[in-house]
């Protein structure tokens, strides 16, 4: 017995979300699953916009690291003779030079967020196991990406920008809901 | 209650047993009107609120995330704006530079101190670290007040962990300036990217430098990251949740310098990792100037 007369087979140290016994599942606890059971299904969504934004962002910047070197030699050839129109001596060494480092450049971003277009999909993977880390950080994630993107060219901001709402508003609400579904478990010992 | 108990000599009065009710989920005696357990916010089934836990909309936890998130967008904004101007190609002085990025700065301080006011409700700063979490009431709180999770006072060890702390806070610091410059030599040489980042030349003088990159990083960031972030997703993820996810925020944060994100990231995890073992911000605050002062001053003029 415990001090407040009730009986108690359990130690100090165990979870109290395992205390539960059949007698005192109570009522509301079939419509606390029902909850859950909705809340999953959210979570559900918000996993298939993970795994869509993860594969997209894969996609198209593995396409720009592929095709950096034609990329970067069109839009210098442009440049250069756009330059040389207006009557100006180039150094094509140097050109060259830039040209590599342009290159390189694109490459390693175009890796870089593709990069992270994995850890979208590991989120989408681990969104049920972890609901709240996984959300929070696929929104912190994409805001950054976008921000990044929009720093190196932008244009790119505008582009798709109501779809990319429309990303933002879907990974905000996942968040809310993954923090109902955790709350949901720990009320319900599951 | 437990049948068993009324048989019981020790059994508390009936009285009693009808004004209050014990906790599913941890245990701790509350009145039976009240909507939820003051502890640690489980739901009353005897008295549902029409706020229950499944409404996210009047939970401050919820609210204050989304106000975290916010705060965090708006200073990515601010960031990348000020960025897209300077790439636009505008030439300014050193002094047109700083008055710039003062305003910058400026409107992440402002947005960090109403992200810190509207989040001031939940809880507090954590105090020294312990072994494990534990759901107390604060004093004072009354039944159907926002829960509140305070990190449990561990009697042995907790003053001796922020004594390890302080004691070996520079050999950390040291180790986290070598993995940062072994980074960024090997994207330079290696790799063959060139990472510029002269602060005295841009800024012009030492102490507009000092106060810009050391300074302002040091208070506000480690205010925002490692203090309001810190307090309002440590209930909701756990600790080692908000070393990973708050390092990550601050990492991602440093978007005129892409390259050096990954770099970043551990100095997060490293920040991170002093705030936790010393339970306050003051620690990490003078390591992120520290370390600041270390790259300006090893960069030097060009």
């Amino acid at each position: 017995m415990n001090e407040h007369g009730e009986a108690s087979s359990l130690s100090e140290d165990s979870d109290p979300t395992q205390a539960m016994t059949q007698s005192e599942v109570l009522p509301s606890d079939g419509l606390g699953k029902l909850a859950q059971s909705a809340r999953s299904h959210q979570l559900g969504s918000a996993r298939v916009t993970m795994y869509v934004i993860g594969f997209l962002t894969i996609a198209v910047n593995l396409a720009f690291a592929i095709f950096a070197r034609p990329m970067v030699d069109s839009q210098f050839a442009t440049e250069v003779k756009k330059l040389q129109a207006q009557g100006m001596q180039l150094d094509m060494q140097k050109i060259e030079e830039l040209k590599a480092e342009s290159v390189l450049a694109t490459q390693i971003s175009g890796g870089g967020f593709a990069a992270l277009g994995v850890v979208f999909i590991i989120l989408g993977m681990l969104v049920y196991r972890y609901p709240v880390p996984c959300t929070v950080l696929a929104l912190v994630l994409y805001l950054a990406g976008q921000a990044m993107t929009a720093l190196a060219d932008p244009q790119m901001l505008v582009n798709g920008f109501i779809i990319k709402i429309i990303i933002i508003v879907a990974l905000a609400k996942a968040i809310q809901t993954a923090t109902a579904y955790r709350r949901d478990q720990l009320n319900l010992g599951t | 209650m437990d049948e068993t108990a009324s048989n019981d000599g020790d059994a508390i009065p009936v009285f009693l047993e009808q004004a209050e009710q014990s906790c599913r989920r941890c245990r701790k005696h509350y009145e039976m009107q009240a909507e939820c357990c003051p502890s640690c916010g489980a739901s009353n089934p005897e008295n549902p609120s029409p706020h229950s836990s499944a409404d996210t909309r009047a939970n401050p936890n919820d609210q204050a995330l989304l106000t975290v998130c916010l705060c965090y967008g708006v200073m990515l904004g601010a960031h990348a704006l000020w960025g897209m101007v300077l790439s636009a190609g505008l030439t300014m002085t050193p002094e047109q530079l700083v008055r710039s990025t003062v305003l910058i700065d400026s409107i992440f301080c402002v947005a960090t101190l109403i992200a810190w006011w509207k989040t001031r409700a939940i809880g507090r700063m954590d105090p020294l670290p312990s072994q494990s979490h534990s759901y107390e009431a604060r004093e004072g709180l009354h039944a159907g007040d926002p829960p509140v999770i305070s990190e449990e006072f561990s009697a042995s060890g907790t003053w001796k962990s922020v004594l390890a702390a302080w004691l070996l806070a520079l050999p950390l610091l040291a180790l986290a300036l070598a993995g940062n410059y072994a980074y960024h030599y090997v994207l330079t040489h290696f790799v063959g990217l060139p990472v510029d980042d002269d602060y005295l030349s841009q800024f012009g003088s030492l102490t507009a430098t000092i106060l810009i990159v050391c300074v302002e990083p040091a208070l506000m960031e480690e205010f925002f990251f490692r203090g309001v972030a810190w307090k309002v997703l440590q209930p909701l993820v756990g600790r080692w949740g908000t070393l990973l996810v708050t390092s990550v925020m601050f990492g991602m944060a440093h978007i005129g310098v892409p390259l050096s994100v990954p770099a970043l990231f551990g100095v997060g995890l490293f920040l991170g990792g002093m705030r936790l073992w010393s339970g306050g911000l003051l620690l990490p605050m003078l390591l992120h100037f520290l370390h600041n002062l270390t790259v300006v001053l090893y960069q030097g003029p060009s």
